[in-house]
């Protein structure tokens, strides 16, 4: 194995371990998703929507849902990292920052994997809205675009890990530039809720893609001058 | 013929705010040898540290290491794992892995194959081997120093910075770290600490530099450093 391979598989290893040792990180994320989709459905199916009403706004629901929870998730990724420094020396000592992102990258991509598909299990649970015919599109969808989330998520938690104010500044920092895939993931939940498949050289579903790429790879040459400064 | 310069600082400034916290620092220091920063609480020994090893931009100065600037981003990738650090602070290891996780991690860094055995080689040498089990948050203050100088036994660093490193150290810990530095000396390595311990610096340290208000005040060489750690050291 190369050295990078070695250090990659190392660093994802060490975070897998420390996300399994904090079990209320994990459970309190999950719990977090399950409440949010069962608030929303006090707030929809409990008034009286019907069936077609539910699906119209379950991608809205749905996203919001993943969005605040993945905030939460990865704003937990990085609190090991800041806690006795460290990133700084893992930083360091690989001399391969590039790595150090990627694996970072591939564990939040496994952990909020597990959180989409909480929210999916949950909305299937407790909103009524019936996604059985489409669920296997609809979990490729969610993981396509969380490539993206997770990587400029992972990129800016690093940056408000060092803040008191972490919380509140990941958020506000991260949503508005995931705007563009955010609104190609409504867009291409709904086209797949209302005709039962997707269009792959759609426009919005062509964004995600592109946003995905774009995403990843900026952050990766970024990382270096974040973990520099 | 002086020994060629592997370390040098040219008019390194630092302040925070309006606060000045070193004032035009300029030395050099050759392969294998072993500078001692003393002073008082504030002199700015921490701060020329983290300075030297790339943790904190000086204002205005250079720093270079074997001629590379500390800061520019190919030293980031190559440079930066030849420092061997020792902070005040920190330790640099995961909270919820534990001694041997923690050691194994930095050994992939720097060794790769067969590091398992060097980890225990080293939890033995820095007396952590009952401990290897035990999680990093664990552990004591001394328990947390000494495997922090197991993770420098890993790495193959050409300069070593540390931080008061014989602050929480029991005796038997103290000769330990004496030992990594004369075998680091021999090896060739440049070592860097701040210590109030003048007795340990009698006998280990080439220079003691004396900082005050962020200056150099004073300078002794080996052999003109008084053990006692009074007003004399320098005679």
């Amino acid at each position: 194995m190369s050295a990078e391979g070695r250090i990659f598989s190392a660093l994802v290893a060490k975070d897998l371990k420390t996300i399994w040792r904090r079990p209320t990180q994990i459970a309190a994320t999950i719990g977090f998703a399950v409440l949010s989709v069962i608030v929303a459905s006090f707030a929809f199916r409990q008034i009286g929507y019907t069936q077609a009403d539910l699906l119209a706004v379950t991608p809205g629901i749905i996203w919001l849902v993943f969005l605040f929870t993945g905030v939460v998730a990865l704003n937990y990724s990085f609190l090991p990292e800041y806690e006795d420094r460290a990133l700084e020396g893992v930083l360091r000592a690989s001399g391969s920052p590039a790595t150090v992102y990627l694996a970072k990258w591939t564990t939040n991509y496994l952990f909020i994997a597990v959180v989409l598909l909480a929210v999916l299990g949950a909305h299937g649970l407790f909103f009524g809205a019936d996604l059985s015919a489409s669920l296997a599109l609809m979990i490729t969808i969610a993981l396509i675009t969380a490539i993206g989330f997770v990587a400029l998520g992972t990129l800016l938690a690093a940056v408000a890990v060092v803040h008191r104010e972490r919380e509140l500044i990941l958020p506000l920092v991260l949503f508005p530039l995931l705007i563009p895939l955010l609104a190609g993931a409504v867009f291409v939940t709904r086209e797949l809720l209302s005709h039962g498949s997707i269009d792959l050289s759609g426009f919005w579903f062509v964004l995600i893609c592109v946003f995905d790429i774009v995403s990843l790879a900026v952050s990766t040459v970024l990382f270096e001058h974040v973990a520099a400064s | 013929m002086k020994p060629m310069a592997h370390v040098s600082l040219d008019g390194v400034s630092k302040a925070f705010g309006f606060v000045p916290a070193l004032s035009n620092i300029t030395f050099k220091a050759g392969r294998g040898e072993t500078l001692c920063f003393a002073g008082e609480n504030g002199a700015g020994k921490s701060t020329l540290l983290r300075c030297i090893c790339g943790l904190l931009r000086p204002d205005t100065g250079k720093i270079l290491i074997s001629d590379k600037d500390v800061f520019s981003a190919s030293a980031r990738r190559t440079l930066w794992k030849q420092i061997g650090v020792l902070e005040q602070g920190a330790s640099f290891f995961y909270e919820d892995l534990t001694c041997a996780e923690n050691l194994q991690l930095y050994a992939k860094f720097s060794l790769g194959e067969n590091d398992e055995k060097q980890v225990l080689r080293v939890l033995e040498r820095v007396g952590l081997s009952q401990s290897r089990v035990q999680r990093f948050r664990e552990l004591s203050g001394g328990m947390r120093k000494r495997l922090a100088l197991g993770r420098l036994l890993l790495q193959s660093p050409t300069v070593l910075v540390m931080d008061e490193p014989f602050a929480h150290l029991d005796e038997a810990g103290e000769e330990v770290l004496l030992e990594m530095i004369e075998e680091y000396r021999c090896a060739g390595v440049t070592i860097f600490y701040a210590s109030h311990r003048i007795d340990l610096a009698s006998r280990n340290a080439d220079r003691v530099i004396v900082l005050e208000h962020g200056r150099i005040v004073d300078t002794a060489q080996r052999g003109n450093i008084s053990s006692d750690g009074s007003e004399t050291l320098l005679q």
